[in-house]
């Protein structure tokens, strides 16, 4: 584990006086740093290609942020349960499951934001718990429990939902509760900047410090790098992971509403697929797919750069029919360059 | 009556009603089990293979039509379709729903042909094995090709180009229409019929990646991004139901500059309905697929029993025009799948 963050390295030569040299090598070995280099690419690319077709205006910046949020918010918790060394695919239609869970107490039985909310949470502590119990308590592996999940979630959403409204989408949420204190949390923007923004940029911010300053952070490390080990040294590492799925599908509440806000619509297929962009985001920010490494701020950094590459292919001249080929190529491209970055740095390292 | 209930106690006025409600459930369930003993033995069987299921908003009528033709005709409707997507299964998913279909040995089939090259042949064997098909929602045209008895839905193309049309008509000179990539037959036909209405005006055209349906934010954002990279269109038109909601939000989110603008898309859902009754929307093009789940069933019904054919091979249940003028009245079916 060569990348590993500067904490552990710090702690693996506690004697050693740091030089500023050492510093800037150990800097460059960040996660952080490399997946910010491949967005840095991204946008000069957009910026030179699709700059004078409004992809550097206020509204084309606004434009992906807001897509990054939706894929980011999700991606945060994600990137602490890979570090943990688990899965979940379940959060896509987790998302769409909440929509409805938060949407079907505010059209249908007049409830406030926050108590639709709750209900919300309520239904992805349940969901999470039940990854989190099957995944800890049967030793099934997370990509096969949360794979099944996905599935039931997906079935009982689209039943429950044309059961008990007898359609698939409910809409018109705004104008019901214009009102409500807590629409501005979830509909308003900030400095012009949608509000989903600044959610994910606090998400983002409370994960890397639960990762890097607290102990829990540690327990996280350890549950993914060695989990017989950790479970020796005493870390509860069941409860950890459910609290892990339960964070998880709590965030997909967060995107869920904010997206229904945005749009003014739940629809229980909405969300199918972020689970992938989740995981991505997360492995071009450095993440192990294996576990026992991760950054919540390259993950950040990775959703930012994955929905550059989505939403700003649209303010070029090419071809719709381009697109997939595109977007993969891009994000081929840009983990090459974030792998060289990081290459570069580890061969200065090891040739002092 | 009412005068002398409200005399009782309430007590005794529940002990009553429910009694009552006991009694007629039980007069239910008997007319009902005598219904299944007189009819079970030659009740017939029709299974709808379709790309779509409930999942999709717009196919719910098409549902509701499909099971309240069985039970007026007293049919066994079975339905088999994408249960769990929004989106189209592919065609070799399709073709093995259409295969299971034909192995279950059905009285009657009804199958939306949304890919003709890759169906048809199933679907001429299946006629040809003596099982009756109607083609319904997709197969404008190919009734004859495969010996369907018809064809119950719209041409595709038309749909396109009376939208397109009427939209030149209100004086978009530069339409952005928001489609899928192109493949899908029917998603070509609309294409085509868009090209067609739409000169000598312009569009612009934004293809949504399929998965992207289920992500409402990018659409609208797409949207977004489509108009400021181009600020001569003039107005949005969604080639399905998939994109109404997110235009409507779009709308929002251009402020001043939508206010000039104009909306429309093909087909029906009932946000699309409440944002015409809001006029939000201009227009929406609709096929009725209430009808596109209703008729196959009562059209074999007639064959089945009473070797009644059909004498038009293509059967329209559209296109329809819906407008802030009509879209009260229809909208208060839409809470009941109507629409």
């Amino acid at each position: 584990m060569v990348t590993g963050s500067s904490k552990a390295a710090r702690l693996a030569a506690p004697g050693r006086q740091v030089c500023l040299a050492d510093r800037l090598r150990e800097l460059f070995l960040r996660a952080e740093l490399t997946a910010g280099v491949s967005v840095i690419a991204v946008f000069a690319f957009f910026a030179i290609a699709a700059g004078d077709h409004g992809f550097l205006s206020f509204v084309g910046t606004k434009n992906y942020l807001q897509v990054a949020a939706g894929i980011g918010i999700v991606a945060t918790p994600i990137t602490l349960l890979l570090v943990a060394g688990e899965f979940d695919l379940s959060v896509g239609t987790m998302t769409a499951a909440a929509g409805i869970a938060v949407a079907y107490p505010i059209s249908f039985l007049g409830w406030p934001i926050w108590a639709s909310m709750s209900a919300g949470l309520v239904a992805a502590a349940i969901v999470g718990t039940a990854n989190g119990v099957l995944v800890v308590r049967f030793g099934i592996p997370s990509f096969l429990v949360t794979l099944g999940m996905m599935f039931f979630l997906r079935g009982v959403t689209l039943g429950l939902t044309l059961m008990l409204t007898g359609a698939t989408q409910i809409f018109r949420l705004k104008a019901l509760r214009a009102h409500d204190p807590m629409l501005p949390l979830f509909a308003g923007s900030v400095f012009g900047l949608p509000v989903a923004l600044f959610w994910w940029l606090g998400m983002t911010a409370v994960a890397a410090h639960i990762l890097t300053n607290t102990r829990y952070g540690n327990w996280i490390y350890a549950s993914g790098g060695d989990p017989d080990a950790a479970a020796k040294m005493g870390i509860p590492v069941g409860p950890l992971k459910v609290a892990l799925y339960v964070a998880t599908a709590m965030s997909a509440v967060i995107v869920a509403m904010l997206e229904m806000f945005y749009v003014d619509l739940a629809d229980v297929t909405q969300g199918l697929g972020k689970e992938f962009e989740a995981i991505t985001s997360a492995v071009v920010g450095g993440a192990a797919i294996t576990g026992g490494f991760g950054s919540p701020i390259g993950t950040a950094l990775g959703a930012l750069m994955f929905s550059m590459i989505s939403q700003g292919f649209f303010y070029t001249d090419i071809n719709d029919n381009w697109f997939y080929a595109f977007v993969g190529a891009m994000l081929i491209l840009a983990v090459i360059v974030n792998g060289y970055t990081r290459g570069i740095a580890a061969r200065r390292t090891l040739a002092k | 009556m009412t005068a002398s209930l409200h005399r009782r106690s309430p007590a005794r006025r529940v002990t009553r009603s429910l009694s009552r409600f006991a009694g007629s459930a039980l007069l239910a369930l008997s007319a009902l089990a005598t219904n299944a003993f007189a009819d079970d033995a030659k009740k017939p069987r029709i299974v709808f293979v379709s790309p779509l299921g409930p999942a999709q908003p717009f196919y719910l009528p098409i549902l509701k039509g499909f099971d309240l033709a069985g039970k007026q005709f007293n049919i066994e409707t079975v339905f088999r379709g994408n249960q769990q997507s929004s989106l189209f299964s592919e065609a070799p998913v399709v073709k093995r729903l259409l295969e299971d279909a034909i192995a279950s040995k059905p009285d009657g089939l009804v199958v939306s042909d949304i890919y003709p090259d890759v169906l048809n042949d199933t679907i001429a064997a299946a006629v040809k094995s003596g099982i009756p098909v109607v083609l319904t929602n997709n197969g404008f045209g190919q009734a004859d090709n495969v010996g369907a008895l018809t064809f119950v839905g719209t041409d595709e193309h038309q749909l396109g180009e009376i939208g397109a049309t009427r939209l030149r008509e209100l004086g978009a000179k530069n339409v952005l229409v928001i489609t899928v990539p192109p493949g899908i037959p029917f998603v070509d036909a609309r294409m085509d019929g868009i090209a067609k209405g739409i000169a000598p005006s312009k569009t612009t055209i934004v293809q949504m990646p399929l998965e992207a349906l289920s992500n409402q934010t990018k659409v609208v954002n797409t949207m977004v991004a489509a108009i400021q990279k181009d600020p001569s269109i003039d107005a949005i038109f969604s080639l399905g139901s998939c994109c109404g909601p997110a235009m409507v939000a779009a709308r929002g989110q251009l402020g001043d500059k939508a206010k000039s603008m104009h909306f429309a898309t093909i087909d029906l859902g009932a946000p699309v309905l409440d944002a015409l009754k809001q006029g939000e929307i201009d227009f929406a093009i609709d096929q009725q697929q209430f009808l596109e789940g209703y008729e196959p069933v009562a059209i074999l019904a007639n064959y089945l029993r009473y070797a009644i054919e059909p004498v038009e091979h293509f059967y329209p249940t559209g296109p329809g025009l819906v407008t802030k003028a009509n879209a009260e009245k229809i909208m208060s079916l839409t809470a009941q799948n109507f629409r």
